[in-house]
C-alpha cells in the first residue's frame, strides 16, 4: 500500500488536472491570459517610475530592453496567424 | 501673489509653457487608453503626479529666490515626466491591445474571431504597423517624438476605436470557443468509448478463439 502523503499528492495531481479541463472546457485560460498580460504591461512600465520617484532614473537603454518584451505578443501573434 | 514672484515667474514662462504643452497631450493620450483598459494607464498617470510635485518644488523655489540652476533642473525633469507619461500610454495602450488579440487568438481562435470580426485582418495589419513604428522609434532616437506624434494623431484612436468594436463580440466569441470545446470533448469521449469497445471485442474474439 502507498504511503498516504503519496496518495494525498496523486490526489492532488488528478484535483489539478480535473480543475485544468473545467477551466479548458469554460475558456477561464483567456481571462487568465488577459490578467497576466495586463499585469506584465504595468510592472513593465512601472519599473522606470518606481527608480524615478527615488530620484534615479533608468537609461534610455534600459528602458528599450523592457520595451521590447511586449513585441514578443506581436511576434507569437503573427506566427499564429501564418500557422 | 507680489509683483517681484511674478517677475521671478516670468523667466521660467517658456519652461512652463512646454511643459503644459506636454501635460496636455499626455492627458489626451491617456483618455484614449483608458478606453483600452484603466489598470494599463496607472504608470503613466504616476508619470504625470511625479511632474507635478516636481513643478510645485519649482514654484517653490521660484518663490523663495532659489538657485537658477536647480529651478531649471526641476523644471526639465518635470517636462521629462510629462514626455514619459505621452510615451507610456500610447504604448500601454498598443501593448495591451496587442496581448489581448493575442490571447484571443490563441484561447478563441482565429477561425471563431474570422466568423465574429471579418474586419479583423485589417485591423491586425494596422495594429502591426502601429507596433513597427514603435518599434522604429527605439532604432531612430532623433526622430521618436514625431513618430509617437504620427501614431498619437492618426493610429492610436482608430485602433482603440476598432478594438472596442473586437471587445463588444468578446462575449459571444468566448460562447463559441466554449462550444466548439465541449463539442471536441464530446467527440474525444465518444471516441475513446469507441476505441474501449473494439478493444476488449477483439479480447473476446481473441479468448474464444486461442482460449
Amino acid at each position: 500500500m502507498r504511503p498516504m502523503a503519496e496518495r494525498i499528492r496523486a490526489k492532488e495531481g488528478e484535483m489539478k488536472t480535473i480543475r485544468q479541463f473545467v477551466d479548458w472546457l469554460r475558456v477561464s485560460d483567456y481571462e487568465q491570459a488577459k490578467r497576466q498580460g495586463d499585469a506584465d504591461i504595468v510592472s513593465r512600465l512601472s519599473r522606470g517610475n518606481t527608480l524615478s520617484q527615488n530620484g534615479d532614473v533608468l537609461t534610455e537603454d534600459d528602458l528599450q530592453t523592457m520595451s521590447k518584451t511586449a513585441d514578443k505578443d506581436m511576434a507569437r501573434l503573427e506566427k499564429l496567424i501564418r500557422a | 501673489m507680489s509683483l517681484p514672484a511674478a517677475a521671478n515667474l516670468e523667466a521660467y514662462r517658456d519652461a512652463l509653457g512646454s511643459i503644459l504643452t506636454e501635460w496636455n497631450q499626455a492627458e489626451r493620450d491617456i483618455k484614449i487608453a483608458e478606453q483600452v483598459s484603466m489598470r494599463v494607464v496607472e504608470p503613466s498617470i504616476k508619470e504625470l503626479r511625479y511632474a507635478g510635485r516636481r513643478v510645485t518644488e519649482a514654484l517653490r523655489l521660484i518663490l523663495s529666490d532659489g538657485a537658477d540652476a536647480d529651478i531649471i533642473k526641476l523644471l526639465n525633469d518635470a517636462d521629462f515626466d510629462c514626455h514619459r507619461a505621452r510615451h507610456d500610454a500610447v504604448d500601454a495602450a498598443t501593448s495591451r491591445i496587442a496581448s489581448v488579440i493575442r490571447a484571443m487568438v490563441e484561447s478563441i481562435g482565429y477561425d471563431t474571431m474570422m466568423r465574429v470580426y471579418p474586419e479583423f485582418p485589417k485591423f491586425y495589419h494596422s495594429l502591426r504597423r502601429t507596433r513597427r513604428k514603435i518599434v522604429d522609434s527605439r532604432e531612430d532616437r532623433d526622430n521618436r517624438d514625431a513618430i509617437y506624434e504620427s501614431i498619437e494623431d492618426v493610429d492610436l484612436k482608430t485602433l482603440v476605436s476598432d478594438f472596442e468594436d473586437i471587445v463588444e463580440s468578446e462575449q459571444m466569441m468566448i460562447k463559441m470557443a466554449r462550444r466548439e470545446r465541449w463539442s471536441k470533448s464530446i467527440v474525444i469521449f465518444v471516441g475513446i468509448i469507441e476505441i474501449g469497445v473494439i478493444v476488449v471485442g477483439l479480447i473476446e474474439i481473441g479468448l474464444h478463439k486461442f482460449g
